[in-house]
């Protein structure tokens, strides 16, 4: 029975931290002031974000940051003296992919600062730091890398819970329009096919809506991942759907007619798409089970899967490789953001590791750490692709690209209520 | 005055009244007050809400969600969304629940009344799809029956082996999933209904026997109302589950668009998750409906007292010629879906190219390989090398290890106060209540601690929040199992002890206890086991420090490493297969002996 005595007192104290919760939520301590961390006479500020009002991204960046002006040398000294500050909380990093902790190593081997992080690949990993952040809890992620540009716009930074940086010692090196917000990196999900019947690919992505596809198209489910459907959407856009009206003119030789309940060729080409469309669990099984399975099926995956081991990649095709290029688009891209959070308490820890992952010795310590790491994409232009893939511009050249500003009107008009709509 | 600090007094000189208070407090706090969250949630303007519910802010409130989820028919909204896999939802988890029922029933009844062979083999091996992660089950089908047919057309095993295409519904949609969910909460009848069988007193089934009554009378008569208690609770158990389940319609259903609440909450939960809190507490309302219909058809009249403390011998019940039959059929059944899904994972964890079993395809670098001796998307050397799963492991263990001693404890409290005080309002109150965090879905109930935590240093990414949640969440099996054992035990045996002045203490500690041990260690097995293979209540609240196994292995799924993953699920059920074995030398008890065996 001491057990049963132990589970009592504990179950108590346990509901009594529930209570407590109840009525002191609102009491609960903000997040320390990054003031207290004064560096070696810096002066130092709130780091307030200006830079993004409302829902545009495009903003210019204003001072967002403080110690842009820091050195290197500087910046390193004043991150460490964070570290060893009494107090110091933890420096933490959220990033929707496991490898983020090998960057964390690395950081440790250079800078001798330690960290932790929090992975989780969806929606989770937006509800964990926005019920934190509101909350004010005190060791909540300082850095996030964050994917789905729809989320990313509308949960943080239209609420101003990120601080865009761009570390000014790589400003030049990092393209221009990835730097408000600041993109660390892409990843491309492309149409990959089975070869073994001797197909060759689509030249025209209204190939893909035809009755003999049918049954032969497969993607993640747009329910396990939001990029995905964030891809659809971007489709109902202007740009894209112009281009997609385009596509059909000249493989059919005609001008599109619209449905009744299709505003536009991108509304129309995702209902004759999502016909054809089977949904898998994941994206490295589609991958696996593509290479197994019969020849003319097609996928849309990431594609980093074609080096994985368990995939025969003599077995499949990648059509934006195909000559000529299929028209429209041949996949999608979607952009990792790296952010601090604004309301850190360690603003130069935070500074020197987006510096850090933004570095070729950063970036390669967890995102091209092998041969095998294709399809990762740093908005650095000094770190080139690994060999067997292409540079950035060629994909942003063919691919579908997440648009932060586009994707919220979108969905406010009901996109998704109609791609739904088509699955069914 | 003091006629009433009389009866005050009075009430809490009894122990039963006294731990009844006590948990009614607790219980509103840790059940009630997140159920009240999870409704207030449903009327709030969500960031993901005010991008889609135009002109409405952040925070203010609003039933805008109820009305868009609920009422609106533009491109089928509410069908597609709510109407629908509401339907499907409940068909699927009234129907697996059913199947669970029945095969679990009977096979405990087999084990516990019958002179069946193999008893000890079936007994063990019966709990096994409960210890894998249900959606490894469900690849395990796919594994299975996959063929040029349906999918990808990739070959699975049974087509390599036989030339058989099995047809699309049999592979993909309702009946796949309501077989594999079935499966998975078997155990919970086998153990529930087996540990009542085994503990009956086999008198009444005597006298029915002189008085030349046919079998099936018996069986209509005596034993079904004797076990119906434990029946309704397993229905209600296994249909909350199977409500609140996610990776096996996504795995099986979504294929064929056959969406259920689950599936649509997360979809709901990245664009609109006002409406996905809505969609949660429906799945309440319906669990909490099925509690209902369960105490009317109980009943607070009908008491089945089963321990006496008179000497019984249970006379099993000859099945003759069928025996062999029966065994037979049964264990290669049981052969089929508890012994060769872990060969399947072994087997999967070795080879580097799907679907390819030949030896030169095969190796062990994805379990004890240095780094580089493989390459895939998420890591390039064994898991038992990496220091990441050494912690998680750890984790995992001390986790389910709190889980279990907090929630079997207070389940045997609460059992036996329950069944003190049968009757009283104060003790319906409590049961009732102790069951609520098991119709809470996991998802919400992760989210709603996680928003409880944040405003605590001490909790936000600690160890201790894991534990509450888990002990919260996983009450209901320990109180069911408390409970039933309770209900079985005449109170004579007590009140015969209370006359002697023997304290409660000793009582408890040295007649009830030791007396319905069996039922009281599966009281403390099921949430371990519950624990070992739980996610999605945990995922949101873990940290890099507090990775657990299954949090590490949905990485590896998603990812597609599929040989990391089956590897990791072999871990997690070779340990707890080991504790279990542990417990049983340690103890002479476990899961699978509360009912059968040796």
């Amino acid at each position: 029975m001491r057990r049963t005595k132990r589970g009592l007192a504990m179950a108590m104290a346990a509901a009594m931290t529930v209570l407590l919760s109840a009525c002191g939520s609102k009491e609960a301590a903000p997040t320390t002031a990054p003031a207290e961390t004064t560096a070696a006479g810096q002066e130092t500020k709130a780091p307030e974000t200006k830079a993004l009002e409302g829902g545009d991204a495009k903003a210019p960046e204003t001072d967002a940051a403080p110690g842009g002006d820091l050195s290197l040398d500087d910046l390193v000294k004043a991150a460490q003296d964070e570290a060893a500050a009494p107090g110091a909380g933890t420096f933490m990093v959220y990033a929707p992919t496991s490898r983020i902790a090998k960057a964390l190593d690395a950081f440790k081997e250079t800078y001798g600062i330690e960290s932790e992080y929090y992975n989780e690949s969806g929606q989770d990993l937006y509800t964990k730091l926005t019920t934190e952040l509101e909350a004010g809890t005190k060791d909540t992620a300082d850095v996030v890398l964050m994917q789905d540009s729809y989320l990313f716009q509308t949960q943080l930074v239209n609420y101003d819970y990120v601080t865009n940086y761009v570390p000014a010692y790589l400003e030049k090196d990092i393209i221009k329009e990835d730097q408000n917000p600041l993109v660390c990196y892409y990843y491309n999900k492309l149409f990959i096919y089975n070869n073994t019947d001797g197909s060759s690919g689509i030249t025209n992505i209204w190939q893909l809506t035809e009755d003999a596809m049918s049954g032969k198209l497969f993607m993640k489910d747009i329910s396990k991942e939001s990029v995905n459907k964030n891809f659809l959407a971007m489709l109902t856009g202007d740009e894209w759907s112009g281009k997609i009206e385009a596509a059909y003119k000249s493989y059919y030789g005609k001008d599109i007619e619209l449905d009744e309940d299709c505003p536009n060729a991108g509304y129309q080409f995702i209902k004759a798409l999502l016909k054809n469309v089977t949904f898998g669990s994941g994206d490295g099984d589609i991958a696996t089970e593509l290479s197994n399975g019969l020849g003319g099926n097609m996928g849309l995956f990431v594609y980093s899967k074609l080096r994985d081991d368990s995939v025969d990649q003599n077995k499949l095709n990648v059509v934006a490789y195909g000559e000529p290029q299929a028209e429209g688009f041949s996949g999608f891209m979607y952009p990792m953001y790296l952010q601090m959070v604004s309301t850190t308490d360690r603003p130069y820890t935070a500074q020197l590791f987006i510096y850090f992952l933004m570095t070729e010795d950063g970036f390669k310590s967890a995102f091209q750490t092998k041969a095998a790491d294709i399809g990762t994409y740093s908005t650095n232009t000094t770190i080139s692709p690994l060999e067997g893939d292409r540079e950035l511009t060629f994909w942003k050249d063919c691919l579908v690209i997440e648009d932060p500003t586009y994707l919220p009107d979108a969905y406010a008009g009901g996109v998704l209520d109609f791609i739904t709509y088509c699955t069914q | 005055m003091n006629k009433i600090s009389n009866r005050v007094k009075a009430f809490f000189s009894k122990p039963a009244n006294v731990i009844l208070v006590i948990f009614a407090l607790l219980l509103v706090l840790l059940t009630l007050y997140p159920l009240c969250e999870l409704v207030r949630h449903t009327f709030i303007v969500h960031a993901t809400d005010a991008t889609v519910l135009p002109g409405l802010k952040k925070g203010e409130l609003t039933t805008a969600s109820w009305k868009k989820l609920l009422t609106t028919s533009t491109h089928k909204y509410s069908w597609i969304n709510f109407y629908k896999p509401m339907v499907n939802s409940v068909v699927l988890a009234a129907l697996s629940a059913l199947f669970a029922l029945v095969f679990g029933g009977t096979v405990a009844w087999l084990v516990t009344r019958s002179n069946l062979k193999a008893k000890q083999f079936i007994s063990t091996v019966f709990i096994f799809p409960y210890i894998m992660p249900s959606w490894t089950l469900a690849l395990f089908w796919l594994n299975m029956f996959k063929n040029p047919g349906v999918g990808t057309g990739s070959p699975g095993f049974v087509y390599s082996i036989t030339g058989l295409c099995a047809p699309e519904w049999f592979v993909y949609g309702l009946l796949p999933m309501v077989i594999v969910s079935g499966l998975h909460y078997a155990p919970f009848a086998y153990i529930f209904i087996g540990g009542i069988l085994r503990n009956m007193d086999a008198n009444l089934e005597e006298a029915a026997t002189i008085l030349k009554t046919p079998r099936w009378r018996i069986l209509v008569r005596i034993t079904l109302p004797i076990v119906k208690p434990a029946i309704l609770s397993t229905f209600l158990l296994a249909f909350a589950s199977v409500m609140g389940s996610y990776a096996v319609p996504i795995y099986l259903g979504s294929p064929v668009n056959f969406y259920v609440l689950t599936t649509k909450m997360k979809t709901l939960q990245t664009t609109a998750i006002g409406q996905a809190y809505i969609i949660a507490l429906f799945m309440v309302i319906l669990g909490a409906l099925i509690m209902m219909a369960n105490s009317l058809l109980t009943g607070t009249r009908k008491s089945y007292t089963t321990v006496t403390g008179k000497s019984s011998q249970i006379s099993l019940v000859d099945l003759k010629a069928g025996n062999y039959v029966i065994t037979g059929v049964l264990c290669m059944v049981l052969f089929f879906v508890c012994i060769m899904p872990l060969f399947s994972f072994a087997l999967e964890s070795v080879i580097i190219k799907a679907g390819d079993y030949s030896l030169s395809n095969m190796t062990l670098n994805y379990w004890f390989g240095s780094a580089g001796s493989v390459s895939t998307t998420v890591g390039d050397m064994g898991i038992m090398r990496d220091p990441a799963i050494w912690s998680a492991m750890g984790t995992s263990l001390k986790l389910s290890l709190c889980c279990a001693l907090i929630a079997g404890s207070c389940g045997v409290v609460i059992g036996y106060a329950v069944v003190r005080r049968r009757g009283t309002r104060l003790s319906q109150w409590v049961s009732g209540l102790s069951f609520f965090p098991y119709l809470i879905p996991a998802m919400a109930f992760g989210a709603i601690y996680l928003a409880i935590a944040s405003n605590f240093s001490f909790l936000a990414n600690s160890f201790l929040i894991l534990v509450l949640v888990g002990s919260v969440k996983y009450l209901p099996f320990a109180t069911k199992s408390g409970t039933n054992a309770m209900l079985q035990l005449s109170a004579e045996i007590e009140e015969a002890a209370a006359i002697f002045g023997i304290s409660w203490w000793k009582r408890m500690t040295k007649i009830i206890i030791p007396i319905q041990k069996a039922s009281i260690i599966s009281g403390f097995l099921l949430p371990f086991t519950s624990c070992m293979r739980e996610l999605s209540l945990f995922v949101m609240l873990v940290s890099s420090k507090t990775q657990t196994l299954t949090t590490m292995l949905m990485t590896y799924n998603e990812k597609g490493a599929s040989q990391y993953g089956n590897a990791i699920n072999l871990l997690i059920i070779v340990l707890v297969l080991t504790i279990n074995f542990g417990v049983n030398k340690l103890t002479g008890a476990s899961i699978d002996k509360g009912v059968g065996g040796s």
